[in-house]
């Protein structure tokens, strides 16, 4: 499935409104701030249509999702082009590669809300929501409440000058091994932390000494460690750390003009190219995009080792341009 | 004391519940309903109050069953209630965590949690004794929200 979604939920009292544009979306946030009451409202015009007193409006069905990872299984594939919504009951099946391997392969769009830590997951750190209350009074009517589903974790834009001295990647391969040529001739060290799940934990170990620390993580699958990534950069007082999370390095390659972007849509709206029912995230979707574009032009791009033509002085000029203008990494 | 198990280690056992809302759909009792406790709790967490033990105000939904609470209270009133399990306090919200630790002040609970939970919106706070919270899966007490959060990156929750 492809596309943005408009979804708004409704009934005499309640109204959620969401936009949906990525295969998985989380919602988490306080208690009581009507996350399971969205699904009990979904499942009731599930089962009974106009007649619950539920509306819904949205270009896609609207199904939720219980039972047994079988149940669960079936009504994905007996609802292709549905978007799919569980409660945070159904956390243990969430975790599970199974109901990952759901995922992978539907043709449809996921809400769950959970707290926990979806490993299984590849999930944007942008698809990380909690709903937003606001309330309308009339003096006839009861209250209404008005459920606006917004993202928890806001950008912070890299519009403000600074040279880091430490540029910590996620990835050991082709991403670090860019970065790493970008900064050779620089008074700064570029680190691996040989995976994206010890982020957080490489952060949290760093010396806690003055100094300026950018780290670059593929924001189209960082989000099981959005948190704890944060709480750590927290944690450091003395070091000035920066998140720098572009969709992926291959979306880099794109942005840059290293690699030739056919399609430069693909890059504004990437959820109306990138099909769930083919790429687990917009990742992979990238990557795919970059090896066809290279392809075109005779050229072999690797996520495993990056390519001589990729890491010339003159593709070194072209990133640090596509680069945040804050990120003062000059030659 | 509050005792946290951290992550997913203990998701198989036979007395952990998970699906803490409709777990307690089904096993309340009218007694937990009743307690003072809980009515203080369901006003914070919920806004909401008890009228009886089959009736409760919400500000948003007008009158609803007790089963209507939130999954966060509903999982703090077993978590007060019955000794007996083990149960996902990941169903709580932060605006839980303060309710957690009363309740671990005045008895042993034990919970399962699979996030990084705000007791303590300051996370500069290292020294400082601002609770007591025993992590089963390090046997060691931490004191404040930043050994909290340092337990929890460590183990990768």
């Amino acid at each position: 499935m492809v596309g943005s979604y408009d979804i708004e939920v409704r009934q005499r009292r309640l109204v959620y409104k969401l936009s949906i544009k990525r295969n998985i979306t989380i919602i988490l946030g306080h208690s009581a701030s009507g996350k399971t009451k969205l699904i009990e409202l979904i499942r009731s015009y599930n089962l009974l249509g106009n007649e619950s007193g539920v509306t819904i409006n949205c270009d896609r069905p609207c199904i939720v999702l219980a039972g047994k990872i079988a149940d669960i299984s079936a009504a994905v594939h007996g609802n292709a082009g549905s978007i799919f919504f569980m409660d945070e009951d159904y956390t243990r099946i969430m975790k599970t590669s199974e109901f990952a391997a759901i995922v992978k392969n539907a043709d449809g769009y996921f809400v769950l809300v959970t707290r926990d830590k979806l490993s299984s997951l590849p999930y944007s750190a942008n698809a990380i929501m909690h709903l937003r209350k606001e309330s309308r009074y009339n003096e006839y009517k009861p209250k209404i409440t008005i459920n606006i589903l917004t993202p928890r974790y806001d950008n912070i834009p890299l519009n403000d000058p600074f040279r880091p001295d430490t540029l910590l990647v996620e990835d050991s391969k082709s991403g670090y091994q860019f970065f790493q040529k970008l900064v050779e001739k620089k008074d700064c060290t570029c680190l691996s932390a040989g995976g994206r799940d010890n982020i957080p934990k490489f952060i949290e170990q760093y010396d806690d000494k003055e100094g300026v620390l950018l780290v670059i993580v593929d924001g189209a699958a960082f989000g099981t460690e959005l948190q704890g990534t944060i709480k750590a950069m927290k944690h450091k007082t003395r070091l000035e750390i920066y998140l720098y999370m572009p969709e992926s390095f291959e979306c880099l390659l794109l942005r840059s003009g290293i690699v030739k972007c056919e399609n430069p849509d693909i890059l504004e709206h990437t959820e109306v190219y990138a099909d769930s029912a083919e790429y687990f995230s917009w990742e992979r979707y990238f990557t795919w995009y970059v090896k066809e574009m290279c392809n075109i032009v005779g050229k072999v791009y690797h996520k495993s080792k990056i390519s001589q033509w990729c890491i010339t002085d003159i593709n070194m000029r072209k990133m640090r341009k596509a680069l945040p203008p804050g990120m003062l990494l000059d030659e | 004391m509050l005792n946290i198990y951290l992550g997913d280690g203990w998701n198989d056992r036979e007395d952990v519940i998970m699906a803490t809302a409709v777990y307690f759909n089904n096993i309340y009792e009218d007694d937990w309903i009743e307690d003072p406790f809980t009515k203080k709790m369901v006003l914070d967490i919920d806004e909401t109050e008890i009228v009886n033990t089959n009736m409760a105000i919400s500000p948003v939904l007008g009158g609803i069953p007790i089963t209507d609470l939130s999954g966060g209270v509903k999982t703090l009133i077993l978590i007060n209630n019955d000794p007996t399990h083990i149960y996902n306090a990941s169903q709580c919200g932060d605006n839980c965590a303060k309710w957690l630790l009363e309740i671990g002040r005045a008895k042993d609970i034990t919970v399962r949690l699979g996030y990084i939970m705000e007791f303590d919106e300051d996370v500069h706070t290292e020294g400082k004794h601002v609770f007591d919270i025993r992590i089963v899966n390090t046997d060691t007490v931490v004191h404040n929200q930043r050994e909290f959060e340092h337990v929890c990156i460590e183990l990768g929750v």
